[in-house]
């Protein structure tokens, strides 16, 4: 799928660099209690777990943020959170796309990787605030793939610490596929976001 | 519904610092590359970045919440901006009920259907008390980093700023739901 826009690239440029890519900014995640239980799949647990916390992980679009609620939106998207890294650091895969749902969110990312680049062309159906068409405006993204990577890396940790610290099972191979790979990307991936390495700032 | 939600910005360390202003402090403390604050605006987040936004904003915050929170009854106008839009409030309040009446100006061409959608829900009611709650939090962080950063500030006026800030934070009994619990 190649209908990424040299010239909307280009155009994009034009008010500031750091506004022309992904950023992922996570919420402090709060309280989370040791219950022990065994969930059926990866939503329920994430429900769970996720339950005390009010802040949002906000991703910045191109400039325009959108947010993800950690109770309502989250637990529905680590699946895909998952699947989008897992193709891209592990299968290595040069054209593919994933439909991201949950209940404030809908969105069909479109990716396509050449050498270290990697472009994203996301039509927006659902955000949190109406302003999907003021997304879907600036729609393509093109960034370093280890930039890309490195933006998850924060989220990830805590999708991984908050499993460990909440001591909870899941059952079912599809669930424990996902942990599985969680634990396997966070491995993967080697560095945090710039703004999160504290020391090389 | 206005909520503001709080970066986690690591502050630089200078040990003891002097300036001239109580905004300059946001240069001389924030990285650039650095968490943002989100305010939500019936939904849509609006960033503002600690170092450039806050830096140009804090006069207008401060009064604004300085003036809300003294009268019982009045009108006031701030003017915000970021790197993509200026936002021009303009604000009528009696007792506890207050009305916003907003508008976003996209500084680029490509940001405007962002402020599009931010201007049709342009006009809002709401408590005066849990709007002042809201920007209370933010308030609440300036001074902790003013403290963390060991910031002296050489001008009376600013001097006065900084104690204007204290107080007004003081006087605020709330903050804002992302950080009370329920």
């Amino acid at each position: 799928m190649s209908t990424h826009n040299t010239k909307e690239i280009y155009d994009y440029t034009i008010v500031g660099k750091d506004l022309t890519t992904f950023i992922l900014q996570p919420g402090y995640v709060e309280g989370v209690e040791k219950l022990e239980k065994t969930f059926p799949d990866i939503k329920t647990m994430y429900s769970s777990i996720f339950k005390n916390t009010k802040e949002y992980c906000v991703v910045l679009w191109n400039g325009i943020p959108f947010r993800w609620s950690y109770t309502e939106d989250l637990p529905d998207l680590v699946a895909n959170i998952i699947e989008i890294l897992n193709q891209i650091i592990v299968n290595n895969t040069e054209q593919w796309h994933s439909e991201l749902k949950s209940k404030t969110f809908e969105a069909l990312w479109s990716f396509s990787t050449k050498d270290s680049m990697l472009s994203i062309k996301s039509s927006f159906i659902r955000v949190d605030g109406g302003h999907q068409n003021a997304l879907n405006s600036l729609s393509v993204i093109k960034i370093n793939r280890e930039h890309f990577i490195a933006e998850w890396k924060l989220l990830i940790e805590q999708l991984l610490q908050s499993f460990l610290a909440s001591e909870q099972i899941v059952s079912g191979s599809e669930a424990e596929e996902c942990l599985h790979n969680i634990k396997q990307i966070n491995n993967h991936i080697a560095n945090r976001a710039l703004r999160y390495q504290y020391d090389k700032r | 519904m206005i909520q503001l939600q709080l970066g986690h910005p690591k502050i630089i360390d200078h040990g003891q610092i002097e300036i001239e202003k109580v905004n300059d402090a946001f240069l001389k403390l924030f990285h650039t590359n650095e968490e943002s604050c989100f305010l939500f605006w019936d939904g849509i987040p609006i960033r503002f970045r600690y170092r450039e936004d806050f830096y140009h904003c804090f006069n207008e915050i401060l009064a604004m919440c300085w003036m809300l929170e003294k009268e019982k009854e009045g009108k006031t106008k701030a003017t915000l901006t970021n790197q993509v839009m200026k936002i021009t409030l303009k604000l009528f309040w009696k007792d506890d009920r207050l009305e916003i009446d907003a508008l976003f100006e996209a500084h680029e061409e490509l940001y405007s259907k962002y402020v599009e959608v931010l201007n049709t829900k342009n006009s809002i009611t709401i408590s005066k008390q849990s709007f002042l709650f809201e920007w209370n939090t933010l308030l609440k962080q300036f001074i902790e980093v003013l403290q963390q950063g060991e910031v002296t500030i050489k001008q009376d006026t600013e001097n006065r700023k900084l104690e204007l800030l204290k107080q007004v934070e003081n006087s605020i009994k709330g903050y804002g739901k992302l950080y009370v619990n329920a």
